[in-house]
């Protein structure tokens, strides 16, 4: 069409030219023929017609300058708008959150709760010596465990031996007198009990003698506490606690008290030393408060005494699944707006003018249960058909438009 | 005399343009500015709104987010343009013809036929709209650009005028043609077009600034927002995007300006040229 035009106004021009052309050849024309009024009222005519073929040839060349003039807007207008769709394309890809979705779907929150337990004695067992001995050494400390006929403390022999000397002695008066007053014929009823009381003191002593002065274990037990110390005496009371290796420890550990909601009677605990990577499972026998602490809660258990020291601090494990929940969601798919509402985005196709595009839309869910890493949530508005968004490289709003990441 | 009669003109100029003014300052204008200005009619508020012809704090921020950060823009101003052109290119293929067979047939139903013409071409686009709409429908075009397209290159308004420029190619022009030896196609092509050019370009500019600015058809016809022209869309305002709104507005307004810079002159002989058409007959 431009075509056409352009050629049709030069072709305007051109006959334009001829015709200024004419009109100057027929200015020459009435002089030579000498007709002096009719030339001068040509010539007169023939002016007015040049200055007006002039006046018209300028306005036309104004309106070629014009055209060019408004053509290379046209044209510069057209440039920008190219260059502009394209840069604002490339600024709006780069700008959208490309986002991670999951199909809404149903599942079961497990917690695991993780602590430290401490294996304590069921009952202790008093071990006593023989009082009134220096004591040279002691065999075993607080933990260890001693089986029948091991040395638990050795006396000081020397001390036992001019013990058993004195009672020697003793015995011997003691025999004299006894002969004496049989001669005399007294009652010896009297000297009779105390020869029996020195002289088992004198077997005690002799005992220990023969065992170089040693006080053995009389059955298999962990030592819990050593009363005596070394170059004291030994005295009345017990010199050692102990437990007996049969049976069962108890296992006492601690939890918070969120976290003790989570644990009741009767569910399975896997415990691990830190030796063993492969951890045992064993009930839990009782969950109480502490009386120290209220906010923290003991969970008793029972583990065997073959396997497990007194004392041995040992990880346990609780894990706990709930029911089945319609909707579970990661926590990165939660959100929290300013009035404390909690929301997930689920991802709508919308009809934008960029065409059918995909927009995060807001709905409201209420928190039932969760752990470290999953949510189970509630709401209304919720539908197995929804894709959740769980994550996204750009913070995404309600109402932004967002795209899926691909696979 | 001469000059209270030419400030007259220019005041009521002045007046003509104080829209596009707004529209050129609100687009200058930030956000906060638009928002302190126009709070009494987006807010809600009492008063009246006021508006400042030089912004007070002018910026650029609305403009390059429109031309740079705004996609939807240049979507909606590529659907325009595909339509008006494919709309003008019909009709210069359809309706210059017609016009033509009118304007030189010396039958009765010709007469008849432009008649006709005029009659539907007084009958507003809200008349007609359940008829083509029901057609379109039938035809599964509706939510296409061909809805808009095909109703429009067959528009009674270009026969029209290109009627009124066929009738003022004085009859012994076309004659002497015909004695040369030339076929009514070569009669139409080498003589009737070139000089009813003026009167068809005329036609063409009138066309593209109605067809730029057209609403009803789009929103009836259309129902994807993908395919929306530019004056179908505008941001819904609130105090938060007015700007957003005016740049929109501003740009909208731009490519009708370009096309009238480009096509005044043809305008004015155009429509200059009727006139004496008319005058004649």
């Amino acid at each position: 069409m431009e075509d056409t035009e352009k050629r049709e106004r030069y072709e305007r021009d051109e006959t334009e030219e001829t015709e200024l052309e004419e009109t100057e050849l027929n200015e020459t024309e009435p002089e030579e023929t000498g007709m002096k009024e009719p030339a001068l009222y040509d010539r007169r005519e023939q002016e007015r017609l040049y200055i007006r073929q002039e006046r018209m040839h300028r306005r036309r060349l104004r309106r070629k300058k014009l055209l060019s003039g408004a053509g290379r807007l046209l044209v510069g207008f057209a440039i920008v708008i190219i260059v502009c769709t394209y840069l604002s394309r490339f600024a709006n890809a780069s700008l959208i959150p490309v986002v991670e979705c999951k199909k809404a779907g149903g599942g079961t929150i497990t917690h695991t709760i993780k602590t430290s337990g401490t294996v304590k004695e069921t009952k202790k067992i008093p071990v006593y010596v023989p009082s009134g001995f220096r004591i040279d050494s002691i065999s075993v400390e607080e933990g260890s465990s001693v089986k029948e006929g091991d040395v638990l403390l050795t006396f000081d022999l020397e001390q036992i031996k001019e013990k058993d000397e004195e009672k020697r002695l003793e015995l011997n008066s003691l025999y004299k007198q006894r002969k004496e007053a049989i001669k005399a014929e007294l009652s010896v009823a009297e000297i009779d009990r105390q020869i029996s009381e020195v002289s088992r003191e004198k077997y005690q002593y002799t005992s220990l003698i023969s065992l170089e002065g040693n006080v053995l274990a009389k059955q298999d037990m962990q030592i819990t506490d050593v009363n005596v110390s070394l170059g004291s005496s030994s005295g009345e009371d017990a010199a050692f606690l102990g437990s007996p290796l049969s049976g069962k420890y108890n296992l006492m550990a601690q939890v918070s008290e969120e976290d003790a909601a989570f644990i009741q009677k009767g569910d399975q605990g896997m415990v691990q030393t830190a030796a063993a990577e492969e951890g045992e499972y064993f009930e839990v026998k009782s969950v109480s408060q502490d009386q120290e602490n209220p906010f923290a809660y003991n969970v008793r258990m029972r583990v065997p005494a073959k396997k497990y020291k007194i004392g041995a601090s040992v990880n346990v494990t609780f894990t706990r699944t709930s029911g089945q929940y319609d909707y579970c969601v990661p926590w990165s798919a939660v959100r929290t707006n300013a009035m404390g509402t909690n929301y997930i985005l689920v991802t709508r196709s919308k009809d934008t003018l960029l065409g059918e595009s995909i927009t995060a839309q807001m709905v409201e869910v209420t928190i039932q249960e969760y752990n470290d890493t999953d949510c189970a949530v509630s709401g209304s508005s919720l539908s197995k058909e929804m894709n959740i968004i769980i994550n996204s490289d750009k913070q995404v709003e309600a109402g932004d438009v967002v795209r899926l990441k691909e696979n | 005399m001469k000059y209270i009669g030419r400030l007259l003109v220019y005041f009521l100029g002045f007046i003509c343009i104080i829209p596009v003014l707004f529209v050129v300052t609100g687009t200058l204008m930030g956000n906060t500015e638009l928002a302190s200005v126009l709070a009494p009619v987006l807010a809600e508020e009492g008063g009246y709104a006021g508006w400042h012809l030089i912004p007070s704090w002018p910026t650029l921020k609305n403009l390059i987010a429109l031309l740079l950060d705004t996609p939807e823009y240049y979507v909606l101003f590529w659907n325009s343009i595909k339509v008006v052109a494919a709309i003008l290119v019909g009709q210069f293929i359809f309706a210059v013809p017609a016009a033509w067979g009118m304007a030189q047939s010396r039958r009765k139903w010709s007469g008849i036929a432009f008649s006709v013409y005029i009659f539907c071409m007084l009958l507003p686009f809200q008349v007609t709209m359940l008829s083509q709409y029901l057609v379109l429908n039938s035809l599964s075009m509706i939510n296409t650009h061909l809805s808009l397209i095909l109703p429009l290159v067959f528009s009674t308004f270009p026969v029209f005028i290109v009627y009124q420029s066929f009738l003022d190619i004085p009859p012994t022009v076309l004659e002497a043609a015909k004695i040369d030896g030339a076929g009514q196609f070569q009669i139409f092509c080498h003589i009737g077009v070139p000089i009813a050019l003026q009167g068809i370009l005329a036609a063409m500019v009138v066309g593209f600034l109605e067809y730029w600015n057209m609403v009803e058809q789009p929103v009836v016809f259309l129902q994807e927002k993908r395919l929306w022209t530019l004056s179908v869309y505008i941001p819904e305002l609130t105090v938060e995007n007015a700007g957003n709104a005016f740049a929109f507005s501003l740009f909208s307004l731009l490519p009708a300006v370009v096309i009238f810079i480009v096509g005044k002159e043809f305008l004015a002989q155009g429509i200059a040229i009727q006139g004496t058409g008319l005058e004649d007959k």
